[in-house]
């Protein structure tokens, strides 16, 4: 019951709600979330090169 | 083979009303006549019955497709808003031009994704796969939103609410009829999924509201069993087709604008050809980095092919713009899924659905238990005062989701469970080892 109420929970997030939650429960951390941002940073460098 | 084309000034002749007005009307004549009447009294009432469902729309403005995880994307890939928006213009011109309910269809276009959740399509599958892991049924967008809209929100008694109070003149009697019609705009929504290859839609005019709650919740307990589905109107039907409509052509012009493809060249250039678009077209919009008029002009050829096609029983495409779709669609998911594979961090989100999902339920295993989630949610200030007694801070999200529920999820979910144990066995055994710990 309260794995399902857990999915319901979750289930109503949306990105922002779901990031935050996960970085303030330490799921994600700052320097995972940094790398992301890193990666993303340099693929769009490649495509507007 | 060259299925449409479009000389000078046509497209503005196709605008005129006149233009198309030897379009067949579809209106259905075989319905019940209950249900007919359902319909027109949703059409009458629809501007009251809009607001309401709208404010439960979150619109994420997440992106739509398998883009979602580019933090820094592009700021003219469509998102789920415009998304939604954009078929909610085209299935109302074609059920204006179909004789369909033009409102309803309306109604049902514009909030046909309001069960989206975080992370788009991914983190459905992902969210999915994980409930499917512990046995606790799956989870599709399509009936996460009607099943929240009635279950949770209550909207037919607030919609009803809102009408009376507006309208204090209005019987009761025709308020009790609106009410027990305003179940097929939810059946609009919770009939979108389709499969890839499905070119035809037929109503399903015996289906009752019984029936439609049997398909809720069969969607969160059967994998796959949203495929099988039909709407229970011709206007389900319209927008389950204006919504590949929609996004076959966004979903090629979203990979250039992310830089997933250079330009429309190979395949996406034959099967855009093949649709009427001429190649001085393409090369105009290469040059110019501009790919919007062709996503339009592709979603007027399907549109007219529909609108052309369709006959009282059926909404359809011809069979010959059917299989380009088909083409176009999987040219759009091979450059997707390719993306996809690519990516590092799909197992971090992955990970992460899993262990907040534990994270919740051992907090109220070990914490609140269920009992007390059932006094809680109806008193804000009890829940977060509990909470800081309990040494978990105050979880707002949390928080505003437990208060936010009535008693009927609680059934509604424990249905749902034993629904799921006479399903899979293994489920069970899960479930009756979660009770001993």
């Amino acid at each position: 019951m309260s794995l399902e109420f857990a999915a319901e929970f979750l289930s109503t997030l949306n990105d922002h709600q779901f990031i935050k939650l996960a970085k303030s429960k330490k799921i994600i951390t700052e320097a995972q979330n940094a790398s992301i941002r890193e990666e993303y940073r340099k693929k769009e460098d490649e495509y507007s090169l | 083979m060259q299925i449409a084309t479009f000389k000078n000034g046509t497209e503005e002749k196709y605008k005129n009303k006149k233009a198309i007005a030897n379009v067949q009307k579809v209106r259905v004549d075989n319905y019940a006549k209950e249900i007919e009447d359902a319909l027109d009294l949703i059409e009458k009432y629809a501007e009251e019955i809009e607001p309401p469902i709208l404010d439960r729309n979150k619109s994420s403005v997440s992106k739509t497709m398998a883009l979602i995880l580019f933090r820094n994307s592009s700021q003219r890939a469509q998102n789920r808003k415009t998304h939604q928006e954009m078929v909610e213009g085209l299935a109302k011109i074609a059920a204006k031009q179909l004789g369909l309910h033009v409102k309803l269809t309306g109604l049902i276009a514009k909030n046909h994704d309001i069960g989206h959740m975080f992370l788009g399509h991914d983190g459905e599958r992902w969210l999915s796969n994980v409930k499917e892991e512990l046995g606790l049924g799956t989870y599709v967008h399509n009936s996460l939103g009607p099943k929240e809209l009635m279950y949770r929100y209550k909207i037919y008694d607030e919609i009803i609410r809102e009408i009376a109070f507006l309208y204090p003149e209005k019987e009761a009697k025709e308020l009790n009829r609106l009410k027990r019609s305003l179940w097929l705009i939810l059946d609009g929504i919770n009939c979108h999924n389709g499969e890839m290859t499905q070119s035809v839609m037929r109503p399903n005019t015996e289906k009752t509201e019984a029936d439609f709650k049997e398909e809720v919740m069969k969607c969160h307990t059967e994998k796959g069993f949203d495929r099988k589905i039909s709407p229970a109107t011709m206007e389900g039907c319209l927008v389950r087709m204006c919504d590949i409509i929609a996004y076959t052509p966004c979903d090629m012009i979203d990979s250039l604008y992310e830089g997933l493809i250079d330009k429309i060249d190979g395949k996406h250039e034959s099967i855009l050809l093949r649709l009427g678009i001429t190649s001085e077209e393409i090369a105009k919009a290469n040059a110019r980095k501009n790919y919007d008029k062709i996503a339009k002009k592709v979603q007027i050829i399907l549109l007219k092919s529909l609108m052309e096609n369709s006959t009282k029983d059926e909404i359809k495409l011809s069979p010959e713009v059917s299989d380009i779709m088909y083409e176009f669609r999987k040219a759009n998911q091979d450059i997707i899924f390719a993306e996809k594979n690519k990516r590092e961090n799909v197992e971090l989100y992955s990970d992460a659905i899993k262990r907040l999902m534990i994270y919740y339920a051992d907090m109220i295993d070990e914490n609140i238990g269920v009992h007390n989630l059932r006094e809680i949610n109806k008193n804000r200030f009890f829940a977060k005062s509990l909470m800081n007694e309990l040494g978990k801070g105050v979880d707002e999200e949390f928080i505003r989701f437990i208060t936010g529920t009535n008693s009927d999820i609680y059934d509604f979910n424990e249905e749902m469970l034993k629904k799921v144990e006479e399903n899979n066995e293994e489920a069970k055994k899960y479930l009756l080892n979660v009770e001993c710990h």
